[in-house]
Order: structure tokens, then C-alpha cells, then sequence
């Protein structure tokens, strides 16, 4: 029997084993460390994503409406500023959100929550009733004068319905108000940009295309003569001014955009989504689409007057998402409605109108105004609605709209 | 002789890594808070949709859960946890509408 000896390669073999076990240890570490890595960066991420939601309900929690930044100093040092600033008839909010390395942004559209969804309307008291003729429609509560609701007559028409309101009906004891600091800036909004030294321009030229962010600073263009928005494509953070008047075609694309001139005059067949503010007129043509968040705003100050041809006429067939607003005074010998609607137009949304309305569409929403009137045969009736529809069943419930006083405020849009 | 160091040196190596494992495994497993943070958002969007009453207190697993408005003025809500063996503490802070 021949004895095999074996190599001492013991310390040889252990070595090895020990090698291949630290390899093995050492991989998984660096696993278990990169996972955890990850883990933790995602974590703070999410927290910064986080704390700029929690930015956007603090600026719906506070009422106040400062024009300048807030900064917020949560816990482990994260830390979040708020830009509060007019847009239009609704507030943008920026939320910039930083924890260590990691910064978010956000940008809100916020307007407010209607007091009480189904409210369909508040008519200011003059001492006279409400005279319903035709088939006209109001369904949700409202709000009137001592006098109520009554029938009446239009050249041998009368009401058609069976019942006056499908709501509860109530006295007004008080019109709602606009916030201060809302119909301050739509009453100066014509100088609000204008005197802003610091604002960027921007050209428009047919056949262009202009965007620009919300999160950075606006850009306005100012003409003092008339603009004629044709074949351009306009989007964002832009605001657009003349001092005479803006003429928007079909052809033109806007979007989220504000635009300002003493006359604005929209063309038939137009889709969109803006906010113009006017001091003299706002015509918009037939079949026109504005799609939330629109806003047709005539303000005047105090001190001017409302002249016959100042008025928001808008033409049949035109459906207009968001608000109408009407701000200030008319001479006493000024019959004409400040606010026309024709037939077959639809607004989905609030009708606030501190002077005379005519409503011969349909209103889905809430309507705010002093008195009607309407126009039939060459005759005036005040406080009359023919043919008329307003429908506060009809609004969405996520609906979010005027800043009227003591209402909570919402998200209308997250902007980009 | 060899043999001997060999023996010494594998047993000293297989304990130092099942050691690692161990406290790597441990540690991971007592940091992860995963649930807790999952369950504090779950209370958190309770409360931003009105449904839960302030001051609110529950106990999940072995963390103290306690809801409470730190200010009237600013609305600040603070979701405090404390875990009841180590008191450890995780806070957050919501705004409420």
C-alpha cells in the first residue's frame, strides 16, 4: 500500500475561502448600501414633493392675499417659499419646495369654492320683483327681493312653467361682494403691468408660436395701437396690451394668456382659454368655445361712467367656461343691458354684474346682478327674463370661481 | 501547525461575516419605517378630508400616535409618533383647509 501524500495546502485553501467570502460580503454591503441609498433619496424626494403640497393648502388656509413671498420652515430643515400673485380674475401661487439637495416646484391657479353650490342666484334689492315670461328655467336657491317671484308678460307671451324656482327662494339681506383686493387689481389692471419696469417684452408675429412658464417671470407685450391676434399660437405666462383694441381671430391659439385693451373683440369660431379685461367693450362672435379658466372682465373706476355701447355682448352659439364680470357705475339715463347673452349661449360658471343683465341663454352656475332687463320689440322690461336658463345643478361640484368674501379657496388649475 | 492557523483563520472569518449579515439584516429591519410612514399618510389624508376629530390618539404597532393643533392662528396640525421602547420620535407637520 503506497501512502498518497496530500499537499499542506490547508492555509492555501482558507485563503481562498476567505477571499471569495469577503468578495461575497463586500458585494452585498455595496448592495445593502446602494439599495438603502436609493431608499433614502426617494424618501427625500417624496418629502420635498410633499412639502410643496403642503405649501399649496397653506396658501388656501390663509386668506391673505400679500403680492410677495412667504417662506415656510418645516421640520429637519426643509424649507418652502410662497409667490402669491394676481392672475386674472384667480391668484397663481408658486410653491418652491428645497430639503438638502432636492428642490420642486408648483404652480396653482387658485380661485375660490362657491359659497354654496347650489346657489343659482342673488338679485340685488330695488324694490321690484322678478318677472319670469316664456320658458324660463331657474333651478338651485335663490336670493331676491321683498317682492319675489312672479309672472309676467312679454307682447302676448306669458310664463309657460308650473313653478317660478325649482330651490329654496330667499330675501337677499346682502349682495356678495368681490374681494377688495380682486376688484382693486381688475380696476387697475390697465396700469398694473404697464407700470412695471421690470417686466420682459415679447414680440407677436403671424405665424408665430410664444410660450412661457408660469414658474418663470411673466413676459408682456404693450402696443399702443390696435392688435390683431392672427395665425399666432400664444401660451403661458403672457400678457398682451393695447391701448386701443385687440381683435382675436379663429386662427389664433390662446391659452391661458391675459389680455388687456379698452376694446376687445373676438371673432366668430374661436377656442381658447383666457381672461380678457376691457374698459369699453368685449364683443365675442358666434360659436365661439372658451374653455376653463375663461374670464370676460369690464371694469370701470368709480369716478367714469358707463356709457350705452359699453357692454360684454356675447353671440349665440358661444359656450364660455369660467366668469363674466362687470364692475362699475352707469349714468341714470342708461337703459341699455351692460351684460348681453343671447340665444343659445351657454356659461358654465358665475354671471357677476354690479349693473343691468340681459339673459336670453342659459347660465350654469350662479348668476350675482343688480337688476335684468330685457329688450323685445323695441320695448324695455326690467327685471324680466324671457326665454332664459339658469341652472346651478348643472356646475360641476370641483367647480372653483370668483373670490367672493368668505368663501374658502381652491385648485382651479395646476399650472406649468 | 498549518492546519491549525487554517482552522483558527476560517473560523474567525465565517464569525466576523455572519456577524455583518446579522447587523446589517438587524439594522435594516429596525430603521425600516416604512409601515409607520405609510400609516401616518393614511391619517393624514383622513384628516384632510374631515374624517377624524382633533385631538386624535391611536397606537400602531409599537409607536404612540398622537394628532394635535400646535397653533390656532397658523392652523398648523403636528402628527406626532413615539415608538414606546426606544422614544424615538417622527413628526410631521400638515396645514389643514
Amino acid at each position: 500500500m503506497t501512502i498518497k501524500k496530500l499537499n499542506a495546502g490547508a492555509l492555501q485553501l482558507v485563503t481562498f475561502i476567505t477571499v471569495v467570502i469577503a468578495l461575497l460580503l463586500g458585494c452585498f454591503i455595496l448592495l445593502v448600501h446602494t439599495q438603502k441609498q436609493f431608499r433614502v433619496k426617494s424618501y427625500l424626494l417624496t418629502d420635498t414633493i410633499q412639502n410643496a403640497d403642503k405649501g399649496i393648502s397653506f396658501a388656501l388656509k390663509n386668506s391673505s392675499t400679500k403680492q410677495d413671498s412667504v417662506a415656510l420652515l418645516l421640520d429637519n430643515g426643509a424649507t418652502v417659499k410662497l409667490k402669491t400673485a394676481f392672475w386674472g380674475t384667480f391668484l397663481k401661487v408658486g410653491v418652491s419646495s428645497k430639503f438638502k439637495n432636492f428642490k420642486f416646484k408648483k404652480t396653482a391657479l387658485l380661485g375660490s369654492k362657491q359659497p354654496l353650490k347650489q346657489n343659482a342666484l342673488y338679485l340685488k334689492e330695488h324694490n321690484k320683483p322678478l318677472v319670469l315670461v316664456g320658458n324660463t328655467k331657474i333651478k338651485g336657491n335663490t336670493f331676491l327681493p321683498k317682492q319675489g317671484v312672479k309672472s309676467g308678460n312679454i307682447s302676448g307671451q306669458s310664463y309657460n312653467g308650473h313653478q317660478f324656482v325649482d330651490g329654496v327662494t330667499k330675501t337677499i339681506q346682502q349682495f356678495p361682494k368681490l374681494s377688495f383686493q380682486t376688484r382693486n387689481y381688475i380696476q387697475n389692471i390697465h396700469e398694473f403691468y404697464n407700470s412695471k419696469k421690470d417686466l420682459e417684452s415679447f414680440q407677436i408675429k403671424s405665424g408665430s408660436s410664444v410660450s412661457n412658464s408660469f414658474e418663470k417671470p411673466t413676459l408682456f407685450h404693450f402696443s399702443i395701437n390696435d392688435i390683431f391676434l392672427d395665425n399666432i399660437r400664444v401660451q403661458g405666462n403672457l400678457v398682451i396690451q393695447s391701448d386701443s383694441k385687440i381683435t382675436i381671430s379663429d386662427s389664433a391659439i390662446l391659452k391661458d394668456i391675459i389680455l388687456i385693451a379698452p376694446k376687445i373683440e373676438i371673432a366668430d369660431k374661436v377656442k381658447g382659454t383666457f381672461q380678457a379685461f376691457a374698459t369699453e367693450h368685449i364683443l365675442v362672435g358666434k360659436d365661439c368655445n372658451l374653455s376653463y379658466p375663461s374670464a370676460l372682465v369690464l371694469a370701470k373706476n368709480y369716478s367714469k361712467q358707463f356709457e350705452e355701447n359699453n357692454i360684454i355682448e356675447i353671440d349665440s352659439g358661444t359656450k364660455l367656461q369660467g366668469n363674466i364680470i362687470l364692475l362699475g357705475r352707469k349714468g341714470s339715463k342708461n337703459y341699455n343691458p351692460q351684460i348681453a347673452l343671447n340665444t343659445n349661449t351657454i356659461v358654465e360658471g358665475e354671471v357677476y354684474c354690479e349693473q343691468t343683465l340681459e339673459l336670453k341663454g342659459k347660465v350654469y352656475g350662479t348668476v350675482f346682478t343688480d337688476a335684468f332687463i330685457t329688450r323685445a320689440n323695441g320695448s324695455y322690461y326690467q327685471n324680466h327674463l324671457l326665454n332664459a336658463e339658469i341652472n346651478s345643478k348643472k356646475l360641476d361640484l370641483e367647480y372653483i370661481g370668483l373670490p367672493i368674501t368668505n368663501t374658502e379657496k381652491g385648485v382651479a388649475k395646476w399650472l406649468y | 501547525m498549518e492546519t491549525l492557523v487554517a482552522t483558527v483563520i476560517i473560523v474567525v472569518v465565517f464569525m466576523m461575516a455572519s456577524l455583518i449579515l446579522n447587523n446589517t439584516f438587524s439594522n435594516q429591519i429596525k430603521n425600516n419605517r416604512y409601515q409607520l410612514n405609510n400609516y401616518i399618510h393614511e391619517l393624514e389624508y383622513q384628516y384632510l378630508s374631515d374624517k377624524m376629530s382633533l385631538p386624535y390618539q391611536s397606537e400602531y404597532k409599537d409607536w404612540e400616535i398622537s394628532i394635535y393643533t400646535k397653533d390656532e392662528e397658523s392652523k398648523e396640525i403636528i402628527i406626532s409618533a413615539i415608538q414606546k421602547d426606544t422614544q424615538k420620535q417622527v413628526i410631521q407637520t400638515i396645514y389643514a383647509h
